[in-house]
Order: structure tokens, then sequence, then C-alpha cells
């Protein structure tokens, strides 16, 4: 069963005495630990208004003199954090898209159509589910070279599409098997063909499931970096794999800002997409976690 | 008829997945056991047969021994770094209390952050002169706990854990916090009325109850500490000192990337294959009990 998290927690009621208690309790417990997470995220934003010689001459929590929005723009013309965000982003958005298409394609099949097999390919798609595709990377390494995808965003893209579609399989086929078949029979009487249900009628349906997983695809493929490593080089990077680089060289440089700036520019757009859709992606993360 | 006519989608349906599936990861997952079985090394591609020895070699294998060592340090402390926190902050988060959406969002926040952002947070928190949390100590006077947390072979691996206990506490308060929520009101209330206290309430009916979510949040951090990288290899660099935090990724990565040992690396990839393997069947079973039990 998938425990409902979008659902209104229901508040116990219990007599005021003991409330109190644990209450303050609760108050003291989350305090503490949001306090340190969120003191963090300040003095990453702080450090990144920085300039590099006020980061390492004053304290951590030292307020720069003068906010730096230069460590940006230089994160993102100088450190070329620009051109990674744009390839995090197309891998992100067009891997995610591609898997989840593919997937809800297949899962359909399986999950709708009878025929001989449906067992067998369901089975299939599974096992790559219980084992990280990072534990295939030896020879994928030698079959990019053979079949002549070595550079460019080109091999990450087809592994980043491939190793979504177990999970994505999985979670669309419980999706399709939940859709109510009455619509499916009505359009085939009025004539609809079997890919034109599919189309208008079945894939809307499952919309919800779709958006769900594709932004589980899109959050894991953007923080993805095992892969990118061996796949891509530094000057092609995506933003993780752009941040490692630039981490080695602020050993050398010593121009930390640049770095912290680089970070936040990686981190705010997925702690805002996951602010405004939090229930959507906290249930598909619970969903596969049980299911799996 | 409507069945059969439906049946010509299957074919062009399946075909894309199963193709990118089957080419870009079945196949080179049954490669990697092929290759296993071979002695590949170097920059010629040719791989003699040579049966079991590359597990043979493994198992003699000092660097390899000590990964396995400190991956299963990794995965026990995690998991106890974890519970404690995680069993009390979902507790909190389940109580009449306001702000629980903001709470719950700053808990739940670091799970959607790059391994490789939350390795570099990190590292920058520990840095010895300019990180927040030994300036923290030496303010409040702990002047003889300022170490160089990433810099000592004592500490090392534990501070990595910490930093990924951190980013994963919000998948174990999800899932706790979801089972806490179903447990019956009136067991809650008819303990009360028998003069419980909150704390008894919470040791004798809340955890017993809950204990098939640990043991599954339990099995998932296994799994996902046995495919650790990106957090030891950012914040220990080659291993750190004297390989004090190598963990069986990162040696594979080296044995295979650094110094092209490909059949000894496919044989250890294998292994750590097969024990991921096993423990995922594991979780299967669990999961499919957990839903007769609730």
């Amino acid at each position: 069963m998938i425990p409902d998290v979008s659902q209104p927690k229901v508040a116990l009621a219990r007599p005021a005495r003991v409330v109190d208690g644990s209450r303050v309790v609760s108050y003291l417990v989350l305090l503490l630990f949001s306090l340190a997470s969120i003191g963090a995220f300040f003095w990453v934003v702080l450090i990144s208004l920085k300039t590099a010689v006020e980061f390492l001459t004053t304290s951590p929590w030292a307020f720069p003199a003068k906010a730096q929005l230069q460590n940006y723009i230089s994160a993102w013309e100088k450190a070329n954090i620009g051109s990674f965000f744009t390839n995090s982003a197309f891998v992100a958005i067009f891997g995610g898209g591609m898997s989840v298409l593919v997937s809800a394609i297949a899962a359909y099949v399986i999950a709708r159509v009878p025929f001989k097999y449906n067992k067998l390919f369901g089975n299939y798609f599974l096992i790559g589910y219980m084992i990280p595709e990072m534990l295939a990377v030896i020879p994928l390494y030698f079959i990019m070279q053979d079949i002549g995808v070595s550079s460019g965003l080109t091999p990450l893209l087809l592994l980043y599409i491939a190793s979504g579609v177990p999970f994505n399989t999985f979670v669309l086929r419980g999706f399709f098997e939940s859709l109510p078949s009455e619509l499916e029979e009505a359009a085939a009487v009025d004539g609809a063909s079997p890919f034109r249900t599919f189309w208008q009628i079945m894939l809307p349906l499952a919309w919800p499931g779709l958006v769900s997983t594709f932004l589980l695809n899109f959050l894991s493929l953007w923080n993805e970096f095992f892969l990118a490593l061996i796949f891509l080089r530094k000057e092609n990077a995506t933003l993780p794999l752009g941040l490692f680089y630039m981490q080695q060289r602020a050993y050398y440089t010593a121009n930390w800002p640049d770095l912290f700036a680089g970070v936040l520019i990686c981190t705010v757009p997925v702690l805002i997409v996951f602010a405004v859709l939090q229930d959507q992606i906290t249930r598909g993360m619970t969903a596969g976690a049980l299911k799996g | 008829m409507y069945q059969s006519s439906r049946r010509k989608l299957v074919i062009p349906f399946l075909v894309p997945a199963f193709i990118v599936y089957s080419l870009l990861m079945f196949v080179p997952l049954a490669l990697t056991v092929a290759y296993s079985l071979t002695n590949w090394q170097g920059h010629i591609p040719v791989r003699p047969f040579y049966g079991l020895r590359n597990y043979v070699l493994l198992f003699g294998d000092t660097q390899f021994l000590n990964s396995i060592r400190n991956t299963f340090v990794f995965s026990l402390s995690g998991a106890v770094i974890l519970f404690v926190p995680a069993t009390f902050i979902s507790w909190a988060l389940t109580q009449r209390i306001k702000l629980r959406a903001l709470f719950r969002y700053v808990v739940i926040a670091p799970l959607v952050l790059s391994p490789v952002v939350v390795a570099l947070l990190w590292k920058m928190l520990y840095d010895p002169q300019l990180g927040p949390i030994n300036n923290l100590l030496r303010l409040i006077g702990l002047n003889a706990l300022a170490i160089p947390w990433l810099g000592d072979t004592r500490t090392e691996l534990i501070a990595i854990v910490i930093a990924s206990a951190w980013q994963q506490l919000g998948m174990w308060v999800l899932l706790i916090s979801a089972g806490m929520e179903r447990i019956p009101k009136e067991i809650l209330e008819a303990s009360r009325v028998d003069g419980a206290t909150e704390w008894q309430l919470f040791w004798r009916v809340t955890l017993p109850l809950l204990w098939g979510i640990l043991r599954l949040l339990f099995i998932l951090w296994i799994i996902f500490s046995l495919q650790v990288f990106a957090q030891v290899f950012i914040m220990a660099p080659a291993g750190g000192f004297a390989g004090a935090a190598d963990v069986m990724v990162t040696t594979i990565y080296e044995r295979a990337f650094k110094s092209n040992q490909w059949g000894l690396a496919c044989a250890m990839a294998t292994f750590l294959l097969v024990l991921i393997f096993a423990l995922s069947l594991l979780t299967n079973r669990l999961t499919q009990r957990e839903t007769v039990e609730f």
C-alpha cells in the first residue's frame, strides 16, 4: 500500500495537560534541526556574496561589506556554469521526458493489453529496478565507443533514458492497472482505433502519474554524478560534474565564493520545484520505496 | 475483436523500451558478469578466459576487503545515526504544532539535492579553519573537538556518514511519519485512558507498531550505502588517508578507470551486484507482507 502522504494529518485529541509537554519537546526537536539546516544554507548564501579575500579573512558568519552579485556572473560566464546549466536542463528534461514516454507506452501494453507475455516483460523490466546502472558501466564505456557515440551529451542522454525504464514502467503499470476499463470499451464501440484510444483517453487519464514520474526522473537526472563523470568531459559537463571540477580548481585558485554561487545555481531551482510540488514528489518517493 | 485489434499495439509499444533497456542496461549487466571471468587489462581489447581467478584475487585484495569493511561501517553507523533523529522528528511532526509544513519542508528538502552538492556543502562545513562547525565548537569552548574532521583517519568515514545521513533523513521521516499517522487513534486513546504517559506510549505502543517500516528503511539504507560513491569520492579524494574512507564503488571505479584492471573490476562489480540483488529481493518480500499488516 502507498501511504497517502498528501492527506491532511489528523490532530490527536487529548487532555490539555499532556499536550503542552509533548508540544514543547516537538518544537525543540524541530527547531534545533531546522535551524542547523537553515543556518548551513544561509552560510552558503553569505559566502556566495563575499569577495574571495573576505571569505578567507573574516568570520564565517560575518556579513559581506558589499554583496557581490559579481560571483554569480563570474560563475555563470567564466566558470561555464551557464552552459553546464543548459546541459543539465537538457538531459534532465529531455532524457526524463523520453524515458517516461517510452516507459508509458510499454507499461500500458503490459498493464492493459492481454497477450502471451505480459508477466514476462513486466518481470524483465523489473530486474533493472533492483540493480543500479552504475554496475553496468564498464561494458557500457566500451559499447559507447563501439557504436561511435562517445562524445557530447548523446551517450549520457541514452543512458538516462534507459536507466529510468525499470522504475517508470513499474510505477506506470500500477497507474494504468488502476484505470477503469469502461472508457476504453466505449471508445472501441464508437470506432476509435486502439492507438487513438490510448492517446486521447488513457494517456490523459494517467496524466497525474506521468507528471509525478517525470518529476522524480527530472530530479534524479538533474543531480546525477557517477555516469556524468564517466561519459562527459570537463568542457561539456552537467552541473554536478561541473561543480566537482570547479571545486578541484578552487583549491588552487582559492576562488571559493564562485563555487558557492555555483552550488546555489544548481540547488535553488530544485528547492523551488520541491517547494511547489512537494506532494507529488514525496508521493512518488514513498511509492517507489515501498514497492521496490 | 476489440482485444485482438488492440494487440496490434503490443509490438510497437514495447519495442522502444525493450531496445534501450536491453542494449544499455540488461546486456551490459550480463557482460559485467561475463567479463568478470576474463583476464582483461590495460588498453588492449583482449579478454582471455580466466575462470574464477578474479574472485580468488578479489578476496585476497586488501584494498577491496578494506572497502567492504568500510561500506559495512557506513551502513551500520549510518542506520544508528539516522534512527534516533528520524523517529523523534517524525513523532514531533505528527504532534499538534504550528508551522508544520515549513518544518516538514526543511527536513525533507535535502533529499532532492545532488549528492555532489551535499558533499561540497559538508566538506566546507567541516573545514578546520573556515568551516562553521569548528568555529562553533571553538565559540562554545570545545577547542579540543575542533579537529580536522575529514583530515583524520579516525573521523573521516564517520564524518562522511553524517553528511549522507543528513540527506537521507528525509526518506526516513517521510515513511516513519506516514506509518505513525496510520496507527489507529483508538489504540493511543485507550492507552492514555489507562494512564500511560506520552513517553511510555511512544516506547510501548508507537515504536513496536512501526517495526515493519523501520526494518524496511534499514534495508533500503543498506542498499543505498552499498552504492555510495559521490560523497566519498568528493569528500575524501583518492580514498582519503591510507584508504580510510574507501568504499566498494570508489574502489571499483579506481580499479577500472584509473588502473584499467577491467576484469578484476568486473568481478568486484558482480560481487556487489549479487549483494544488492539479494537485498532487493528481501525488500520486495518485506513490503509485500507490509500490505497485510496494516
